[in-house]
């Protein structure tokens, strides 16, 4: 997607580029809300918002770096908004619509409580350095944060997550 | 002491990530304590990606590229900002205009005194209203009621220039 054209070449871009990217956003933002709905919603506002800002000729990865960078802000903003943490697991079984969600998860239960003891910030944090592998410099623009200040974080993390895995019997054996 | 980083960390992060599994780096990582906890949040990350995508996949299927495409069109035309920003050049030339306008008809007005003197004095009844005031004025006679007509005709006059006027802004700016 590194043209730029006409509104029906644009749209042509967009179709590839929405199938290999759309999935992994939605993954990423699922997993750093929790609540399904909120997580569509957020998911949608994110590509309108691409979509009307977006500059075609740049290269993919600085478009889907863009894109999320808008998917962080509004996950950022929905938390500031929301005083009381509606992503922590407590407040999400409180809403039906999402208790239901943990009782047809496939996932193995433990990786998910274990992701879900994170902070929001510092899931958004993981995912994208260890399953987006963005730089620190490009994460620090997507959360609008310092980049020492995300290195530092990450660090910590690193450590404190790695310590956790090892502690659940995770760590040694190979991705499979 | 324990090393708290290591140079290599980043490749061992990023490399997985973007879909490659060097095996140098894993060899370093079995060596590196600091690699080695990178390594296993990132296979851990990445299993947990792949799970999760699994099971979204299963649950419900994405919009349609298209119809995101199409709503995104439609909010571009209704996007105040937008509009509002699209707007701004017309809009400011409506004041210069404005501004000309009044400007306009006051020099006119200065610069054509005489003439529109002469046409008000042409007004049936005027000219005999202010034959009257100005002999009350210079009498010194005037009664309570021909006291009130001057202040009262101004008074009107005025009125009838602040809605003449606000109603040309309006359809001006409306």
């Amino acid at each position: 997607m590194t043209a730029s054209g006409s509104g029906q070449t644009q749209r042509d871009l967009f179709q590839p580029f929405y199938l290999r990217v759309a999935p992994v956003l939605r993954g990423y933002i699922f997993r750093v809300c929790g609540n399904p709905a909120l997580a569509d919603d957020i998911f949608q506002e994110s590509f309108l918002r691409f979509l009307r800002t977006v500059r075609w000729n740049a290269s993919e990865r600085q478009q889907k770096a863009f894109l999320f960078k808008i998917a962080a802000r509004l996950v950022i903003d929905n938390f500031r908004r929301v005083k009381t943490d509606p992503l922590d697991a407590e407040d999400r079984t409180e809403d039906p619509a999402s208790a239901a969600i943990p009782r047809r998860e496939s996932l193995e239960p433990d990786m998910k409580s274990l992701f879900d003891a994170l902070r929001p910030r510092d899931r958004s944090l993981l995912w994208l350095a260890y399953v987006e592998g963005y730089s620190h410099e490009e994460i620090a623009e997507m959360m609008g944060l310092r980049a020492k200040s995300v290195k530092v974080i990450l660090f910590r993390l690193r450590a404190s997550f790695a310590a956790s895995l090892r502690g659940k019997g995770y760590g040694q054996e190979g991705r499979s | 002491m324990k090393r708290a980083t290591c140079p290599w960390e980043d490749k061992v992060r990023q490399g997985p990530a973007a879909g490659g599994d060097d095996a140098g780096l894993r060899a370093h990582a079995a060596r590196c304590p600091v690699c080695r906890d990178v390594l296993a949040v990132s296979d851990w990350m990445l299993r947990f990606r792949d799970l999760t995508l699994d099971k979204m996949k299963a649950d419900e299927s994405l919009p349609a590229p298209g119809e995101l495409w199409d709503l995104a069109r439609t909010g571009k035309v209704i996007d105040l900002v937008a509009a509002k920003k699209a707007l701004k050049p017309i809009l400011v030339y409506r004041k210069i205009a404005w501004i000309v306008s009044v400007s306009g008809g006051a020099a006119l007005a200065f610069l054509e005194f005489d003439k529109m003197k002469s046409l008000l004095a042409s007004v049936p009844g005027l000219d005999a209203l202010a034959a009257m005031l100005r002999k009350a004025g210079a009498a010194g006679t005037a009664s309570p009621v021909q006291q009130a007509v001057l202040p009262a005709a101004l008074g009107l006059a005025a009125l009838l220039f602040l809605i003449l006027a606000t109603a040309i802004r309006r359809a001006d700016t409306g």
